[in-house]
């Protein structure tokens, strides 16, 4: 009897960690430690995301979109080395939280994917355009040289058209505004469609990253 | 010649006539017998009646907690198969879509994200959508109207009548939603519901491809319909579509589960109970056949055989074991009117106080068998005694160890025990301890008694006086009832005092405060730089930061040099590889918590720059890892590798609602890692929590709320309950410890008459024999009594540690009073008992003893 | 003259602190039915002993009891017991009642136990004739001494035995009382044709039977005709 009374107090501790991206699955952030010394020879292109960079729930994380652009680039033989910054739950708040952390390393390109979790959870459209373009500002500021990729992001119809378009806009409106290259919808292609994605519906299997990379991969060839 | 007709057959008429005269001179001796079970009955009777009540609401209730027969849902749009399938069950069909999507109250144009859910039919079949107004639940379906979560209203101070917008189109709330089927607290909590008509579904413009829509089907069946058959056979298509169903069956089970803890519980009370009463039936029987040997010899002198002796005392026993369980049962259903009317508020469903039939006839059924089985032992050996008993009293003893009936009746005994134990524990490994650990105490009682028969014949010395002496002596004479008195009033200790710590370290476990220093309200996802904003807006409301903790995520690269890849080729290294892909939530700070305490190793709160950064670590994760203090970790601080070693190892109390880490950082390291802040505070009322709630979401919408208020406060009040009814039912069990105490005592009484008429004839004094008599029980008792503590400390640190899994201590000085009690207790009705020879004529009673 | 009761070579020994002790040594007499007969002895001698054994209450050593040509030696407890029910009467020295029946239930154990009919009257009958037929429904502690002996012969007396076995049946009674039991004893044993063996220290009693049978130190020493008829 104990142990279930137990478990019902952990309820607190258990919310904690599931909602702030799923705790169990190998869920990575792979940014490769070894980097830093490799960025004297190779330039860097640091990933920062939530689970879709992270690659949450694929059972190897190594299958996340980022490191398969890592693929395309090594096959066009360009010096760059991807970093994966991607966090599980992260919400474009957390992420202004969090760059500096990642700013300590320098870098040559940088690719914004954040606002999902925003947009299901329901955040207000001016937050999040706030918060992505503090996360913007802070590398101007730090790397001004640095080339800047946004990868926009939709949110499923139900949420309501306001919010759909509203959540839509802000992507374009912000790559506009900072001049950065735009993937205008990162699951293009992916999104909705049964196969491509996990049970859960919103992250996609390795097949479905594949895609993904691709499309970041359009976008990119002319950025680097 | 006549010949002799040796197979007389067996007069059953007449064995139940003779059982029954022979009864009618002992009846206030079968008495404290049948007393010594009523309670235990009682008690056992009360708690599965409570039981079986609680299951047949929870079926009864089941229904309304699901709110149809049968309910099917999954994520995807069906498919023309499913589509078939799904418009062919049922009688009565409703289905529902719901989803995630933001609304906005158009009134004062607050949007918030709710789960909506469109339904269309006449679901709940079982319950209602309780609403106020109370029609709402079913009038909004009528058209453009919508029921919307009471959180919800009050945080926009919304009314009825009031609209919503929900996609393109526009709801009056027709009321507002207390409690839908299948709702729990959390859920709603963090997605309030919001219920529209699903015709109005497509007009909202929610519904197009690429939504996030469960699509959910309820059906009600108008007759009887086996639903576990009708599973079997559509689960395997709703399997491939990718649906999940949802029974009244499947319901009753998760919800029964909970109770089946709580129930199984009472049940060793009251097995406990039945136990001692177990204990006083073997002792009082036991006396009771001595006492009968007389009687037995004549009988068998005139030609009454072993057999039918022994039949007439078990029918005898039986009779009185039959109305002491009716008696016991009779009580049982009194009590048990009370348990619901203790608990009914704090479940969450009605419970009826009915009688239960399947209960008392369990009851008397068991107090039945209790009283046979452990009356046999005893029984069998009336077939012993020898008809040579009339012409001279022998002394040889009629319990001859060889007889292979006893030992069926031992065995019987323990195979009772074992089963019955595991019907209460539901394992065979739980019984099995059990029975054995019951067996123990046993023989460390039998072996105290032998040892003190042996060593008080050595140890009396001619020097001491008389009384001395005799008190003594009376502990190793013949017909003495060391061993008898030694085992019942030991294990009765022993049962009594285990039920006592186990109850007061339970009590200890389960009580928790809702004092202003408990947290009830929990905020996360608090970035670092609105951390002091939400702490001073905290307080501006009046309420206290109770604690504010950051949170970094990391992971583990490498435990003392080996990397995932190394611990799953080498699985001699013992760490675990969940090690390498857990998403840690640590912490840093410079000192502990009142919550942990370290076990090895010391604390070290500041990180010294450009060394390795020493860390704690929990005790359970250490053994995961399998490192101990010194060992080195290779931690991956989202993208920055960080150098760290075991520094010590923390015991964390995990019972209380606080934040803690399986790994802890020391300060001076991760000040600058990304992170965000988790506060923890206590607000005294919904009201309180509401406006909190509201003010929080507007100034800063990223951070999560839980109110965890209303879970707590349940949790509290449900911890007082049952700790009421843990001591509601040992006391019961102690009650019965008493009676068997009592009885035990009392019924040597008629050993210790004769002795002591004889030494009034003799010309000892009142105040002589009174001292005899006291010094021999205060001896029994106390002696007892201190095996028994003795016993029961030893097996509730054993409860403690493998079946509640608590930490143990023993309060010595309750532990004492039950010691003083006890012997107090057996001195004093062994002196009530030879009250009645002092303060009559010896003549007197050596004439009403022959 | 038929012989109701044939004693040969009776052995009876019992084990005590590891050593044997001999308490009946080859013990030789037979008895006829109808007859009185009365065996004496000091206490110790083994008197007790042999009645326990002719009784078929405990098994001997050695020997031969025979009861009504029923060999006892060969039967186990339960079919002695049935034995005892049908042809053996017992008078004991402190009367042996069941202390929790009546006297009328007390008379009427034997005949229930051999399922006979007309039980209760059969019983009062008895009761009347030991001059109780008021006090049926009284429990043994209700009654004085001479009256439980009194119960206790009705009971001897109720299945009609064969044989009845009289332990110091005057032992716990007064003179005044001691007369009137032996006197019914006597006149109960001869309307009824009972064999009667009497175990007693009391001479003046064993002198009212037809044969004394002395024992001492395990031993038959005497067995003598008194001359009565």
């Amino acid at each position: 009897m104990l142990r279930k009374l137990k478990a019902l107090l952990l309820i607190p501790v258990i919310v904690i960690a599931s909602c702030n991206g799923g705790s169990k699955a190998p869920v990575s952030d792979t940014s490769k430690p070894e980097t830093p010394v490799a960025a004297s020879t190779t330039k860097t292109i640091l990933f920062f995301g939530d689970s879709l960079t992270a690659g949450y729930g694929l059972d190897d994380p190594a299958d996340a979109f980022p490191n398969q652009v890592q693929h395309k680039i090594d096959s066009a033989k360009l010096p760059y080395t991807i970093i994966n910054g991607g966090l599980s739950g992260e919400t474009s708040a957390g992420g202004k939280g969090r760059i500096d952390w990642l700013l300590k390393q320098p870098i040559d390109v940088f690719v914004l994917e954040l606002g999902a979790n925003d947009g299901l959870r329901g955040i207000p459209i001016k937050e999040t355009t706030q918060n992505l373009q503090a996360i913007i500002d802070r590398i101007k500021a730090k790397y001004p040289n640095a080339k800047l990729v946004m990868l926009g992001m939709q949110v499923p119809p139900n949420m309501g058209a306001d919010y759909v378009n509203g959540f839509k806009n802000i992507f374009p409106e912000l790559a506009t505004k900072n001049k950065m290259a735009l993937v205008p919808f990162l699951l293009q292609g992916v999104g909705g469609v049964r196969s491509l994605n996990q049970a859960d519906g919103i992250h996609p299997t390795a097949q479905g990253a594949k895609i993904l990379a691709n499309n970041v991969w359009d976008v990119m060839k002319g950025v680097l | 010649m006549e010949t002799v007709n040796y197979n007389r057959k067996i007069n059953f008429g007449w064995l139940f006539r003779m059982a029954i005269r022979d009864s009618r001179r002992n009846r206030s001796r079968l008495l404290l017998f049948i007393s010594s079970i009523v309670f235990g009955i009682g008690a056992l009777v009360a708690i599965y009646s409570f039981r079986y009540n609680i299951q047949n609401d929870i079926n009864d209730q089941a229904a309304e907690l699901i709110g149809a027969d049968l309910t099917i849902s999954g994520n995807k749009t069906p498919d023309a198969k499913l589509k078939a399938l799904t418009n062919s069950l049922g009688d009565q069909r409703s289905q529902e879509r719901s989803f995630a999507s933001m609304i906005l109250f158009v009134k004062n144009k607050g949007t918030r994200l709710v789960q909506v859910r469109a339904l269309e039919g006449g679901f709940p079949y079982y319950g209602t959508l309780e609403t106020v107004p109370l029609q709402a639940g079913s009038a909004f379906k009528k058209g453009k109207y919508a029921l919307v979560d009471k959180t919800l209203m009050m945080q926009f101070n919304a009314k009825v009548n009031d609209s919503i917008k929900v996609g393109n189109t526009t709801f009056i709330i027709a009321g507002l939603l207390n409690k839908a089927p299948g709702q729990t607290g959390i859920s709603s909590g963090i997605a309030p519901v919001v219920y529209i008509p699903l015709k109005y579904l497509e007009q909202t413009g929610l519904a197009k491809i690429g939504s996030r829509i469960t699509y959910s089907y309820f059906y009600k069946y108008n007759r009887k319909q086996n639903i576990a058959k009708l599973i079997k056979k559509i689960d395997p298509q709703l399997d491939k579509a990718g649906f999940n169903y949802d029974t009244i069956e499947t319901r009753k089970e998760n919800t029964g589960r909970s109770f089946a803890d709580l129930s199984r519980f009472l049940s060793l009370v009251g097995f406990i109970a039945l136990l001692l009463g177990c204990v006083g039936v073997a002792s009082a029987i036991n006396i009771y056949i001595r006492e009968k040997i007389q009687s037995i010899a004549i009988m068998r002198c005139m030609g009454v055989k072993a057999s039918e002796a022994f039949l007439i005392y078990l029918i005898q026993i039986t009779g009185i074991g039959l109305i002491g369980s009716v008696a016991g049962a009779l009580l049982g259903t009194v009590i048990q009117q009370l348990l619901p009317l203790v608990l009914k508020d704090f479940l969450p469903i009605t419970i009826s106080a009915g009688i239960s039939w399947l209960a008392v006839w369990q009851g008397i059924l068991l107090g039945l068998i209790i009283s046979v089985l452990f009356a046999l032992s005893p029984l069998v050996s009336i077939r012993n005694i020898s008809p040579l008993n009339t012409l001279r009293l022998s002394v040889d003893d009629i319990t001859t160890i060889k007889d292979p009936l006893r030992w069926l009746v031992y065995s019987l005994v323990l195979l009772f025990i074992t089963s019955f134990s595991y019907l209460q524990l539901g394992s065979w490994m739980g019984a099995a301890v059990f029975t054995v650990g019951i067996a123990i105490a046993f023989l460390i009682l039998t072996a105290t008694a032998w040892l003190l028969i042996r060593f008080t014949r050595l140890l009396i010395m001619s020097s001491w006086s008389y009384i001395w002496r005799q008190g003594f002596a009376n502990l190793y004479r013949p017909n003495n009832q060391t061993i008898i008195l030694t085992v019942s009033i030991g294990l009765s200790t022993a049962f009594i005092c285990t039920l006592f710590l186990i109850q007061q370290l339970l009590i200890g476990q389960v009580t928790l405060s809702t004092g202003e220093n408990q947290s009830n309200m929990i905020l996360f996802d608090i970035q670092t730089s609105q951390k002091k904003a939400v702490a001073d807006l905290t307080r501006k409301q009046g309420l206290r930061v109770l604690s504010q903790v950051p949170i970094i995520t990391m992971r583990i690269d490498k435990v003392n040099g080996k990397t995932a890849a190394d611990v799953k080729k080498d699985t001699t290294l013992r760490i675990s590889p969940r090690v390498f892909t857990y998403e840690y939530r640590v912490t840093y700070r410079d000192s502990l918590t009142s919550s942990e305490k370290i076990i090895s190793g010391s604390w070290i709160g500041k990180a010294e720059p450009g060394k390795e950064i020493p860390v704690s670590a929990e005790e359970r994760f250490a053994e995961r890892a399998n490192v101990k203090v010194g060992d080195k970790l290779l931690l991956n601080v989202q993208g920055i590798m960080m150098p760290a070693y075991v520094s010590s190892i923390r015991k964390v109390n995990w019972n209380k609602i606080s934040t803690n880490f399986q790994i802890v950082f020391p300060t001076g390291v991760l000040e600058d890692a990304p992170q965000f802040n988790v506060l923890l505070t206590h607000v005294p009322s919904n009201t309180v929590s509401a406006k909190f709630q509201q003010v929080v979401v507007q100034q800063f919408p990223n951070v999560s709320i839980i109110d965890l208020g209303l879970i707590l406060n349940v949790l509290d009040e449900l911890f007082n309950k049952i700790g009421y009814v843990i001591k509601f039912m040992s006391g019961f069990s102690i009650i019965t410890g008493i009676i068997v105490l009592i009885s035990s005592v009392r019924i040597s009484k008629y050993q210790r008459i004769q002795e002591s008429v004889l030494l009034r004839t003799l010309g000892a004094s009142r105040k002589q024999i009174f001292a005899i008599t006291a010094l021999e029980y205060l001896f029994l008792g106390a002696l007892s009594a201190l095996t028994g503590i003795v016993i029961a400390i030893g097996s509730s640190w054993l409860l403690a540690k493998y079946n509640f899994d608590m930490p143990y201590n023993v309060n010595l000085l309750p532990v004492g009073i039950i010691f003083i009690v006890i012997t107090l207790l057996t001195v004093i009705i062994g002196l009530l008992n030879s009250r009645g020879i002092l303060n009559k004529p010896p003549l007197e009673i050596l004439r009403s003893n022959t | 003259m038929e012989t109701i009761l044939n004693i040969q070579n009776l052995n009876k020994t019992y084990k005590s602190a590891g050593r044997v002790l001999t308490v009946l040594d080859d013990i030789n007499f037979s008895i006829s039915t109808g007859s009185t007969n009365a065996i004496v002895g000091p206490s110790g001698s083994g008197k007790t002993t042999l009645l326990g054994l002719c009784a078929g209450l405990d098994s001997a050593n050695a020997g031969i009891v025979e009861l009504n040509g029923i060999s006892l030696g060969n039967l186990s407890e339960d079919k002695r017991a049935q034995v005892r029910n049908q042809y053996v009467g017992f008078i004991f020295q402190n009367f042996q009642l069941l202390p929790t029946l009546t006297a009328l239930e007390n008379v009427m154990v034997p005949l229930e136990l051999r399922g006979e009919k007309n039980i209760k009257a059969r019983s009062q009958d008895l009761l009347d004739k030991v001059g109780l037929a008021d006090r049926g429904h009284h429990y043994p502690a209700q009654l004085s001494g001479g009256e439980q002996q009194r119960v206790s012969l009705a009971r001897a007396f109720s299945n009609s035995p064969k044989i009845l076995f009289a332990d110091e049946p005057t032992g716990n009674l007064d003179a005044e009382t001691s007369e009137k039991v032996v006197k019914l004893i006597f006149d109960l044993n001869r309307e009824a044709g009972t064999t009667l063996v009497l175990v007693t220290h009391d001479l003046e009693l064993a002198a009212k039977t037809h044969r004394i049978i002395r024992i001492k130190g395990g031993k038959l020493v005497a067995d003598d005709k008194t001359g009565n008829e």
